[in-house]
């Protein structure tokens, strides 16, 4: 039954332990010229011919999950798209027959409306993969450098009744993709500040390995005056203090979350927060292009 | 007047390709159906690269490594090279360690299975560790390694079964166990 050639002992000891020894080399190699940044073009390349075929079938899946589920989002959209239907004319009803375009419809009209309350310009995307493998949280979106997003740019997105809140922040960026570090991510940090009453307490919002969905905000004065319901947006810290930073990209006043609980953390504070969206349920994102204010 | 030098290194190409093509499926099929069972992800990259170096050349299983590993990083914003050299490493470490053991056995491939994902996983949280930045250890062996390597367990026996009939009936052989 077997067919293993041996390291140990057998004619062909020599070359097959050259051979893993020269595969082991090569992804050493790779993993450390791509570390410097030398292997991007290669990546960005890879990254490019497989995003299309990963997004196509992506979408199949999520098509074939819904139809499957016959879940409560799919009768609410199904209800708004019947009233939308009413109140639009025969020509947008016509157009609405075609599912793709009343999806694109339907995601521009919510950019539109979040671009009027708000002073930012917006790139609409399609979240194309979700990595939730390694304890790591990233997302791959379907535009890029030729759509000029940059890293450091903020991602947002909505679901449900929830408002447009951070989900991400871009941290990698291919011609027509982008990775997005998620707020939920162990690596990711974010300025950002939470409103009490009159008064406002900054800190920093840390991503957590535990997959509860729940952020921490750290670095809180021990006097500050925060509790739980408090909501938190960011801050724009780099902004003021490190403008040549990606993340300066990051405009302030985004909404991320509830104050879930406060704690003394030694010298200093600590807050639960309980992100507006979790972000692994999104499957269409915005990216910040530019804010006016 | 053939070649028969140029014929070897079509086939060659051919092969690689093909190999090149299965592992893009596979890695696929894994990121988008296996992503999220139960809040864990299937690594079933690792499961295939640890069940078949029990039953087949180690060389062969090597490119597989390696070609997965590149494949999984580009379409996960990892660095090249990084899950390449996990598996690597826990394709050698099982061959070294197990391959004096008869794959007639059906404990061998919940064994490899456990050693494969502790070499792999060791390998990313140490690089992971180093490059992105600091994290609690104890946290992503209790929440990371711990359930991903739970879940790899369970379909390792009956997929290790179906490895080796597959394998049975290309070599034309009676799938007889004798204990």
């Amino acid at each position: 039954m077997r067919d293993r050639s041996s390291f140990r002992g057998g004619a062909g000891y020599r070359r097959n332990a050259l051979i893993v020894g020269a595969l082991l080399f090569v992804a050493l190699v790779t993993f450390l010229l791509d570390t410097q940044g030398v292997l991007s073009p290669v990546r960005a390349y890879l990254t490019n011919s497989l995003t299309p075929l990963v997004a196509a079938v992506y979408g199949v899946n999520i098509q074939a999950g819904d139809f499957l589920a016959g879940s409560h989002d799919l009768q609410r959209v199904t209800k708004e798209r019947d009233m939308l239907l009413k109140e639009n004319s025969d020509l947008k009803a016509q157009i609405l027959r075609i599912p793709q375009i009343e999806i694109e419809n339907m995601h521009l009209r919510e950019q539109l409306r979040i671009e009027k309350t708000r002073p930012w310009q917006l790139i609409g995307a399609d979240v194309s993969v979700q990595t939730l493998a390694d304890g790591r949280r990233l997302a791959l979106v379907g535009v890029g450098s030729s759509s000029g997003i940059k890293v450091g740019m903020a991602v947002i997105a909505r679901y449900q009744s929830s408002p447009p809140a951070l989900i991400g922040v871009v941290s990698m960026v291919n011609t027509d993709s982008a990775s997005v570090t998620l707020i939920d991510d162990y690596s990711s940090v974010i300025s950002v500040q939470a409103y009490h009453g009159n008064t406002m307490v900054r800190g920093i919002l840390h991503g957590n390995i535990q997959a509860n969905g729940v952020l921490q905000m750290s670095e809180i004065e021990r006097e500050a005056e925060i509790a739980a319901g408090d909501s938190v947006v960011t801050a724009g810290l780099t902004r003021l203090y490190g403008p040549s930073l990606p993340n300066a990209a990051i405009p302030a006043d985004i909404p991320i979350g509830i104050a879930k609980a406060a704690y003394v953390d030694g010298r200093s504070k600590a807050v639960d927060v309980q992100p507006y969206i979790n972000p692994e349920l999104v499957h269409y994102v915005w990216i910040i292009h530019n804010d006016t204010k | 007047m053939d070649n028969p030098q140029r014929h070897k290194i079509e086939e060659i190409v051919w092969h690689e390709l093909r190999t090149i093509v299965l592992v893009i499926v596979i890695v696929i099929f894994q990121k988008i159906f296996l992503a999220n069972i139960f809040g864990v992800s299937l690594n079933l990259l690792l499961l295939l690269v640890v069940l078949r170096t029990l039953i087949e050349p180690i060389v062969t299983i090597g490119r597989w490594a390696l070609y997965g590993g590149l494949i999984f990083d580009s379409m996960s914003g990892a660095w090249l090279g990084m899950h390449s050299i996990g598996l690597i490493l826990a394709v050698v470490t099982i061959f070294v360690l197990l391959s004096r053991i008869t794959s007639e056995n059906w404990i061998l491939p919940i064994v490899a299975v456990i050693i494969g994902s502790l070499v792999y996983y060791f390998c990313n949280g140490v690089l992971l560790y180093l490059l992105v930045g600091s994290f609690n250890i104890l946290t992503y062996i209790t929440v990371v390694f711990i359930p991903e390597l739970l879940i790899i367990l369970v379909p390792a026996l009956p997929v290790f079964l179906l490895l080796r009939w597959l394998r049975s009936m290309q070599r034309g052989e009676l799938p007889l166990d004798v204990y």
